[in-house]
């Protein structure tokens, strides 16, 4: 306590000679200062320098694929949203419906100085890519409970969050149930049930046994993968390291091969050139006992069920994959040169939101990210297959992770071709051409 | 002053080594700030460099001590600086990227993109596959341009470019092209005049044709063995001799696709335009039984992938043949948010790279025939073409006056169109579309601004279906085009959809092709048949007896291959649309123009 005595002895000094009670006051008036300057500081100054919590205002620009969903929901949403926030108005900027197209365009974008967007609608093969090459702002303190594992994950790349799951996938095993009495298995089981539903006879108009996305696109890189994954074999392990090379894979690629052969094919011919829809079809008219699709094609089948006079419909169940699925879907990314991030990322919280995937799922059929979703009884009657694709999308497994997954993908489907036309035989230089692809090589 | 010296020496270093350091440090920091330092590898990368600067600190003294034996030594000490830097600044670039493509993999190649025509699609494509191939040749394996080809159908992409590529544009067809290559010089000529003023969004700046592919007429091969003759021969000859043996001889649309265009020039040249409408009906692929204008590198492609049994049609070369030359068109867009800037440099490469050795001997693998090189391999009997030709004509196209003149005497040659239309009015029809409107109401709206194309000799009948039956609303043979309206103002729609119903009963109401009509139905549907007695089959089987087109547009749940209504079309060279309640109005208006032939 000395030094409190001498410093208060000392402070008449302090001020003007003379002027002992004057000192005081100038004390005084000094602290008076000090405590006005503290505060304008505080409440003026620092905040200049500290982020805002406030949303910027201004239009908010999202690149997304053409709205596929039933009746335009995603539109439905963002009239919403721009009710509810006249100052941050959201505009959809639609690209091509096909996924490269879309990809062209928003890489075109992505590098392009101006601010020319603030969120982008990716699909889930792309977060390596676009978070590598720079092009998204990484998310921070966002709320991640109650997203489906699997859809989250994609959603990260190298450990850090980039975007926010929009709507997921996952492949469902169609069948018919005048011919298949139980859920299949394995692959093997699929041969068993066709062979017998093709030796029966039956129906006249079945001509195989299964049929898949076997044409030359994207739809080739899933249904290849998703049967090496139901023979428990795989291209790329959890490492990164390929591991095509392996009799599981081999396994499986020869089932493909085989079955596509004969009289009487396991495997439908015209597979090979055909994709989603032509596969539906091929169901529809009866050519195949089994079909491997995405749940979209449940509500093809189903469509106008309600219309018809009575006329005998093809009387089908879905069931979960022999193995895990692919994983579809899309997520939600903010533009690193976005001048809006805050109100870009309030904009995909809401897009994310429980109530939003509620509405994509219900009544657009985009199937939800939150699981809460798929308890609702209202999904649960919309959309009969709702509980098997929750399973499936527990179980589902994302596609190799790399910036170069084009690359990758082009890749794998020239070994797979190679493979259906050489008895499920693999080229010879396949690991290396696979691993040179997963570096962009 | 040799004291001095010495001190100078010891310290100078110890200076420049600070220097270093905290250079190394600042950099560091606005490194790690910017988040270029997020792998490991970088770090590694960077810890490496860091060193190297930081013993060069030391180096310094020694070289210090050196320099001072020598004479004229600022002069010497700036000669080796300079020379050095210049080391440098060459060696560094490329010995950085390949440390990084070792450390970090590939850069991500420049998107380039590239706007074609259907026809060309398949062929430029493998082009494009083998130039990203050339261009790893050159950079560590590593890409350096990746090229999204996609076409547009028709003319929609030469439409695009001149209306700046908006925004319904950028979503029903593709991405802003940055390379353009459409399948004639004469389409480029128009946009380029159109798009050259001031003010507008796009730049084209047109290039020399790639290679070039004559117009041929495809025969069925046992037809072809029996007509063709030793001598050169016309279109107008050959359309005779072809069309004795009694099969439809298949035409793109003139005013649509460029080979139709191209071989009707000729045709009408030689014989009476009349005639030749007569004789040719539209399609755009070949088909079964059926000779078909088309050019040699469709027919090439077509009897390589898709044809069980070689070679499926052959090729008849008219003496008087135009060709398609592919232009290859650079584009560049003007608004800072799509320009696409580091697109330009790759597609520049591109183009030099179709000019040189590897890129004709590509353009000829994939079918066509670059000017400057002979006919490959590919172009041989058993795929129904020849190598060598021998060709009348010097220039690729008419010239335009010739254009103009062409599409006068087709538009009072071709046959008036004839259509039916026949409209979904199910209970489905009733469900609104994201703006609230009623899908009918859409569709209704959308009938409204389609029978504005009614040219002055076209006429319509209207019905629509809906529960078990298909209620006829306007007779065929009106031109009233309010009268479309009013009467579908009045229906209520309910029930089921008797779609196969409502097409068989369309083609007997508008009845077969004649001299002076040319019929078609267009049937607009937002589900597939759920109440006709008559199977798709059944459906298949009717049109194709009638050789009458049949279009239909579907919408909401109804889809044209789910639902295989593209076999229904198919059985006649129409068309299945899927279409949106968005574009459900344009789509409707560009089928009628397409049908009543009027301009695209």
């Amino acid at each position: 306590m000395r030094w409190a005595r001498r410093t208060w002895a000392a402070l008449p000094r302090l001020g003007p000679p003379g002027v002992v009670w004057a000192n005081r006051s100038w004390l005084a008036m000094g602290v008076a200062v000090g405590i006005v300057l503290t505060i304008l500081f505080t409440s003026g100054i620092q905040p200049l320098f500290r982020e805002s919590a406030e949303w910027e205002k201004g239009k908010l620009v999202v690149l997304s694929g053409r709205d596929q969903s039933d009746g335009g929901q995603r539109r439905a949403l963002i009239n919403q949203w721009n009710a509810e926030h006249p100052e941050q108005p959201a505009e959809i900027i639609e690209l091509p419906a096909e996924a490269d197209g879309q990809r062209s365009e928003m890489v075109a974008r992505a590098r392009e100085k101006a601010d020319n967007a603030d969120v982008f609608n990716l699909d889930v093969t792309w977060t390596a890519e676009f978070a590598q090459s720079g092009y998204l702002r990484p998310l921070s303190s966002v709320d991640t409970s109650g997203f489906l594992r699997r859809p989250l994950e994609s959603c990260r790349y190298q450990g850090v969050l980039w975007a926010l799951p929009f709507n997921t996938d996952a492949g469902l095993l169609f069948y018919r149930k005048d011919l298949v009495q139980d859920e299949p298995l394995g692959l093997d089981d699929i041969a068993d049930t066709s062979t017998r539903a093709l030796r029966a006879a039956q129906d006249a108009r079945l001509t195989a046994g299964y049929a898949g996305q076997l044409l030359d696109y994207e739809g080739l890189t899933v249904n290849a993968l998703e049967l090496i994954w139901a023979e428990k074999g795989d291209v790329v392990d959890e490492s990164g390291k390929v591991v095509i090379d392996s009799d599981r894979t081999r396994r499986a690629l020869r089932w493909l091969a085989d079955g596509l052969k004969g009289e009487k094919p396991v495997v439908l011919p015209e597979s090979r050139t055909q994709n989603e829809q032509l596969t539906t079809q091929a169901f529809r008219d009866g050519k195949v006992a089994f079909m491997r699709n995405w749940p979209v094609a449940h509500r093809t089948l189903q469509g106008n069920r309600g219309e018809s006079a009575g006329r005998p419909a093809i009387d089908f169940e879905v069931a979960q994959l022999p193995g895990p699925s692919v994983l579809g879907g899309q997520n939600l990314a903010i533009s690193a040169k976005s001048t809006k991030p805050r109100a870009a990322q309030a904009l995909i919280e809401f897009l994310t939101g429980p109530r939003s995937q509620q509405l994509l799922f219900e009544r657009g059929g985009l199937a939800a990210t939150r699981g809460i979703v798929y308890q609702d009884s209202r999904v649960a009657t919309e959309h009969p297959y709702a509980r098997t694709l929750l399973k499936a999308i527990e179980d589902a497994r994302l596609r190799p992770v790399t910036p170069y997954y084009s690359r990758f993908s082009d890749e794998f489907r020239s070994i797979v071709r190679y493979a259906l036309d050489h008895d499920g035989a693999l080229p010879g230089n396949a690991e290396e051409s696979l691993t040179a692809a997963l570096q962009g090589r | 002053m040799e004291d001095v010296d010495q001190r100078r020496s010891s310290t100078a270093p110890r200076y420049a080594g600070a220097l270093m350091l905290a250079a190394v440090a600042g950099h560091l920091l606005s490194e790690t700030a910017t988040g270029a330092l997020s792998t490991w590898q970088s770090w590694v990368l960077y810890g490496i460099g860091a060193t190297l600067l930081v013993l060069s600190a030391s180096a310094i003294d020694r070289l210090n001590q050196l320099v001072k034996r020598i004479r004229l030594r600022w002069v010497v000490f700036t000669a080796v600086l300079v020379v050095a830097a210049g080391l440098i600044a060459l060696a560094a670039p490329p010995v950085i990227a390949y440390g990084r493509v070792l450390l970090l993999g590939c850069p991500q190649p420049t998107e380039v993109r590239v706007l074609t025509s259907q026809d060309a699609l398949p062929a430029i494509g493998e082009v494009a596959r083998k130039f990203e191939q050339h261009t790893a040749a050159e950079n560590h394996g590593c890409r350096t341009a990746r090229l999204y080809v996609f076409s547009a159908p028709g003319n929609r992409g030469a439409i695009a470019l001149r209306s700046s590529w908006s925004s319904p544009e950028l979503r029903e067809i593709g991405p802003h092209p940055d390379v353009w290559l459409p399948d004639s010089t004469t389409e480029t000529n128009e946009v380029v005049r159109r798009t050259g003023g001031i003010g507008s969004a796009v730049r084209i700046t047109p290039g020399d044709s790639v290679a070039f592919s004559p117009v041929v007429l495809a025969v069925p091969t046992p037809i072809a063995q029996d007509v063709v003759s030793g001598s050169p021969e016309t279109w107008g000859e050959l359309m005779t001799k072809v069309g004795k043996n009694e099969i439809a001889i298949g035409r793109p649309n003139p005013l649509m696709a460029i080979d139709g265009r191209l071989a009707t020039v000729a045709l009408y040249e030689t014989l009476t335009p009349a005639v030749v409408e007569r004789r040719v009906t539209e399609t755009d692929k070949p088909r079964p039984n059926a000779a078909m204008i088309t050019t040699e590198q469709v027919l090439l492609r077509h009897n390589r992938t898709s044809c069980a049994q070689k070679p499926c049609l052959t090729a008849l070369y008219p003496s008087d043949t135009y060709r398609a030359d592919y232009p290859l068109n650079l584009v560049e867009w003007d608004a800072p948010d799509v320009s696409n800037f580091a697109a330009r440099a790759p597609a520049k490469a591109f183009q030099a790279w179709l000019g040189t050795q590897e890129g004709m001997t590509a353009l000829n693998a994939a079918g066509l025939r670059p000017a400057r090189q002979a006919a490959g391999a590919e172009f041989r009997e058993e795929f129904g073409v020849r190598a060598g030709l021998a060709l009348d004509r010097a220039e690729a196209a008419p010239g335009e006056e010739a254009q103009t003149a062409f599409l006068k005497k087709y538009e009072e040659a071709k046959r008036d169109g004839r259509v039916w239309l026949t409209l979904d009015a199910s209970g489905s029809m009733v469900e609104p579309t994201a703006t609230g409107e009623k899908r009918f109401d859409v569709a209704v709206e959308g009938v409204r601004k389609a029978l504005t194309q009614m040219g002055a000799e076209d006429t319509y009948g209207l019905s629509v279906f809906s529960d078990n039956e298909v209620r006829p609303l306007i007779p065929l043979g009106r031109r009233d085009k309010e009268a479309a309206t009013a009467a579908l103002n009045t229906v209520r729609p309910s029930g089921g959809t008797p779609l196969h119903q409502a097409i068989v009963d369309s083609l007997d109401r508008v009845g077969a092709n004649d001299a002076d009509h040319v019929s078609a139905v267009i049937a607009l549907t937002d589900g597939e048949d759920t109440t006709s007695p008559q199977t798709r089959q059944d459906v298949v089987n009717a049109v194709r007896q009638k050789g009458i087109r049949v279009f239909v547009i579907a919408v909401g749940e109804a889809s044209c291959a789910a639902h295989a209504l593209t076999a229904i079309t198919d059985a006649s060279g129409g068309e299945c649309r899927d279409s949106t309640t968005d574009t459900l109005g344009d789509d409707l208006a560009a089928l009628f123009r397409r049908v009543w032939g009027g301009a695209g």
